[in-house]
């Protein structure tokens, strides 16, 4: 045998497993059958999530992740529509009293949790008002590690006690005295009351957060500690198994309680899997190849490659589903009103008229987000809200030259140079940042960048450490609450040192706080945006911070997905999704 | 023998209390309160505290050490910020995926490296040679980072033959570039280890006797000069094991492969602080447990060793 010969044969013997590996399982084909309306039932939906989720339990889910998954496992009382608008799910119906302190939920008395061993005979038992009281108590409790207390702490009668009490008695090793939360009340199997401290309008928008939904005792206590990657609940869709970083396998639950307009059972779907990819460019290639149903956000470096001036799809993309919608989500710059650069609002208000927001939307975002911030903090695309009434800031140069010379820094003369914090992530933050500077420079004011990372970036600023820094807002709920609560005056610590997270700006308006303390309490919605109107134009005029522009999310949907709507909150809620293959 | 066994175990623990205090010292030097972290944007003063508090990040520096290294010792790594989930059983469950990784990559590393290293040195300074040892060249320059990146570019984006993200569980495929990708350095190095040793060997005395004295060639070459050579060659492949299974970072990043290394650049995005911990002691143990292993086998087949 020669060498070559005898090297050729090992070689060829590699190729060839290399190659039948190659040929391997891929994705399986789907099962579609025939439902009425022309709808097709059963497939697997593959998403995409593009960071990790911190937990199935309830009292764990604070992030935006989690609770696309959990939605799918979990139902609430209340949930929103794809317009944001209120919409039953487990509570048929809610009366709240004219004091707006009293919130009854009519419940459905049809609905079962999932089957699990956690039940007797593995067979999910009856969903009742008691278990409400059960889910909402969980998120007062502190050994349950809830992050949700903030919420409720302040408006539900007894959840302050009842949390003190827990704590208390978990330091001193003893049984806790206060057993239940005064303001939650099963009053019998199908009704559930919620009692407030005080008016708090935007209270029934908590019922759709993800700390919210409901789960069986029986699961937390038989899963304990890890109920969190064992979640039960009345969802559409089964929990099956979950490998972190990687995938989470969800079946669906034939015993589902409702049913579309056509008489079909929901969901249609025979299962989902959430993939963990968190690279967009690595996402899109994956959707690229079929092998993910959506690619949530385009890469910017690759906006031009994919959306058209029109903003159609590029042909090279035009065979999928492009989805666009305005976000409930503004980015702005934060003053730190209270430092001496930036205490005369003349200066804030200059900063804000001389950015052109448009240039910035055209050359540095590309089309990819929706509008200028020229209306304050509240997106226009906040429901029930004329966010256009609120007037806030154009580009106009010269009175922005003017009002810094008002300010006692003509031609930006004896102003002192700026640091403008931003965070990493992308190119995006940092190429509007250098449009920024390169605008500002026209009113004399020279702005250093600095880029940090963002833990410390946000240490920065809850401390008072950063004058002029990068945040987004994202709204939790679509209540304008969600946003003008950052510029609250009682968000700010009493001590200047302390830190102060939520208003950040540390902007205190006695006339603001009254008239936002009058709005949360008014519940006759017309009334109370109108007030939150009159609110937001004080803090606008006082240029809190500078509006730049409001978010826009893109996805691509293969083009068989149907029923998969993009909302302004990104919520995903797969219980009428189907695959048109 | 046994004097030797035991100053190596004296070393490693050592090293581990070393370990262990960089790791519990990451958590000072990264900034970012895991407080704040965990409960977003939202949260006020109070809230904040109360994390704190609940997680011990208000205790004194020496306390928060002592049980830190207590509860290292014993296994208890604490549990996710992020994700809520045991550390350990985490880094456990997710440390067969880069074993399978690391493993196979190696496996296939070691066959072709010696494969190629033994044609070029049999074959010095023909083509086939030139062209190897150019290719070696590349393979140990070149940042496994971007050949990943390129890889799934090519074989994923373009040609479509293989999934560039997923892992095993749906099926061998997924295995095949995160594993090529891996292997690439490795081999390179293997592939002119090999040719250099097998050089140095074919031009010793007794393969020109055995040579001389008829013995078939492909003998002379496995039986005699081969052998002989891989003893630097075996070293090598050791040393890469316990590189390999320490975490193949940003290879498991790229391919969205769920190993120790993808679970320890989420960490790090995340702050996560008692996961990056997990995962950094984790891997040193690993390291220092193989690397242990290798010097005890040295040790038993090298006389020399004991004495040094």
């Amino acid at each position: 045998m020669n060498i070559t010969t005898m090297f050729k044969t090992p070689l060829l013997i590699l190729l060839a497993a290399i190659i039948s590996v190659s040929c391997g399982k891929k994705s399986g084909s789907d099962n579609l059958v025939e439902l009425n309306g022309g709808i097709k039932g059963g497939g697997i939906f593959i998403a995409n999530e593009t960071e990790n989720i911190r937990s199935l339990d309830p009292v764990g889910i604070n992030d935006v992740v989690s609770h696309h998954v959990a939605h799918q496992i979990y139902d609430l009382l209340v949930d929103l529509d794809t317009n944001l608008q209120l919409r039953p799910m487990l509570a048929t119906r809610w009366d709240i009293s004219p004091d707006g302190l009293t919130y009854t939920f009519h419940l459905r008395n049809d609905v079962n949790f999932h089957d699990n061993a956690c039940f007797p005979g593995g067979k999910g038992r009856k969903f009742v008002a008691g278990d409400v009281e059960y889910s909402f108590k969980r998120v007062l409790d502190p050994r349950t590690g809830s992050l949700g207390f903030d919420f409720y702490k302040n408006y539900v009668d007894g959840a302050k006690e009842y949390n003190e009490e827990i704590t208390k008695a978990t330091t001193e090793k003893r049984e806790p005295k206060i057993t239940d939360v005064k303001g939650y009340k099963a009053l019998d199997d199908s009704t559930f009351q919620v009692k407030l401290t005080k008016p708090f309008a935007p209270f029934i928008y908590y019922m759709c957060q993800g700390f919210s939904y409901i789960v069986p005792k029986e699961a937390v206590e038989k899963y304990g500690k890890d109920f969190f990657q064992n979640p039960v609940g009345t969802g559409p869709f089964v929990f099956k198994s979950w490998t972190p970083d990687l995938e989470i396998i969800m079946d669906r639950n034939p015993n589902y309680w409702d049913k579309d307009e056509f008489g079909n059972q929901i969901p249609y779907l025979a299962g989902i899997k959430f993939r963990f990819i968190k690279d967009l460019s690595q996402q899109l290639l994956e959707f690229k190849n079929g092998n993910l149903y959506e690619s949530y956000r385009i890469p910017n470096e690759l906006f031009k490659t994919i959306v058209n001036e029109d903003k159609t799809l590029t042909p090279e993309y035009s065979n999928f589903i492009v989805q666009r919608k305005t976000s409930l989500s503004t980015q702005y710059y934060g003053f730190l009103v209270t430092s001496k650069t930036f205490s005369d609002p003349k200066v804030r208000q200059a900063f804000n008229y001389a950015i052109d927001r448009e240039k910035i939307l055209k050359y540095v975002l590309q089309g990819s987000a929706t509008d200028p911030a020229i209306y304050g903090m509240v997106p226009p695309v906040m429901p029930n809200y004329n966010a256009k009434n609120v007037k806030g800031y154009t580009f106009d140069l010269a009175k922005a030259k003017q009002l810094m010379n008002e300010a006692g820094f003509p031609g930006g003369k004896g102003f002192p140079e700026v640091t403008l914090n931003i965070n990493e992530g992308g190119g995006r933050n940092t190429q509007i940042a250098e449009a920024i500077q390169d605008m500002l420079k026209e009113i004399g004011v020279t702005v250093k960048l600095q880029l940090l990372q963002f833990a410390q970036h946000l240490d920065n600023i809850d401390a008072g450490r950063s004058d002029f820094y990068r945040l987004g807002w994202n709204a939790d709920y679509p209540d304008p609450e969600t946003f003008l609560n950052l510029f609250y005056g009682k968000n700010v610590p009493a001590n200047p040192k302390d830190v102060s997270p939520i208003n950040s700006f540390r902007y205190k308006n006695p006339e603001y706080d009254a008239l936002f303390e009058k709005a949360i309490a008014t519940v006759d919605v017309a009334e109370r945006n109108r007030l939150y109107e009159q609110a937001e134009q004080l803090a606008v005029n006082d240029a809190v911070c500078l509006f730049i522009y409001y978010d826009e999310d893109w996805r691509l949907i293969q083009s068989f997905v149907r029923g998969f709507a993009l909302d302004p909150m990104h919520r995903v809620n797969m219980r009428f999704t189907w695959l048109d293959k | 023998m046994a004097t030797y066994i035991i100053r190596k175990l004296l070393y490693s623990i050592l090293v581990l209390i070393g370990v262990i205090t960089v790791t519990f010292s990451l958590m000072y030097v990264i900034p970012g309160d895991p407080a704040r972290l965990m409960l977003g944007q939202r949260a006020d003063i109070a809230s904040i505290d109360a994390v704190r508090k609940q997680l011990g990040l208000d205790d004194p520096l020496y306390v928060q050490y002592g049980r830190f290294m207590i509860k290292a010792v014993q296994g208890d790594l604490g549990r996710s910020y992020s994700s809520n989930r045991d550390v350990l059983t985490t880094i456990i469950e997710t440390f067969p995926a880069t074993a399978v990784l690391a493993v196979s990559a190696l496996i296939l590393s070691s066959i072709i490296g010696i494969l190629i290293g033994v044609i070029s040195s049999v074959r010095p300074y023909t083509f086939a040679d030139n062209f190897s040892m150019l290719v070696a060249l590349f393979g140990i320059s070149f940042p496994p980072f971007a050949l990943g990146l390129i890889m799934a570019l090519v074989f994923g984006a373009w040609l479509k033959w293989f999934p560039i993200s997923g892992y095993i569980n749906n099926g061998m495929i997924y295995l095949v570039l995160p594993m090529l990708t891996l292997a690439l350095r490795p081999l390179a190095i293997i592939a002119r280890l090999t040719r250099s040793s097998m050089l140095d060997v074919l031009g010793q005395d007794y393969v020109r006797t055995a040579r001389a004295k008829g013995v078939n060639e492909w003998k002379v070459i496995i039986k005699h000069a081969l052998r002989n050579a891989l003893n630097p060659v075996i070293t090598t492949i050791s040393a890469w094991l316990a590189a390999l299974l320490g975490g193949t970072f940003f290879i498991e990043y790229i391919f969205n492969w769920p190993g120790i290394g993808l679970l320890a650049i989420n960490s790090i995005l995340s702050l996560d602080f008692p996961m990056i911990q997990g995962t950094v002691l984790f891997t040193a143990v690993i390291f220092i447990i193989v690397n242990m292993i290798v010097d005890i086998v040295y040790a038993f087949l090298d006389p020399k060793v004991k004495l040094s």
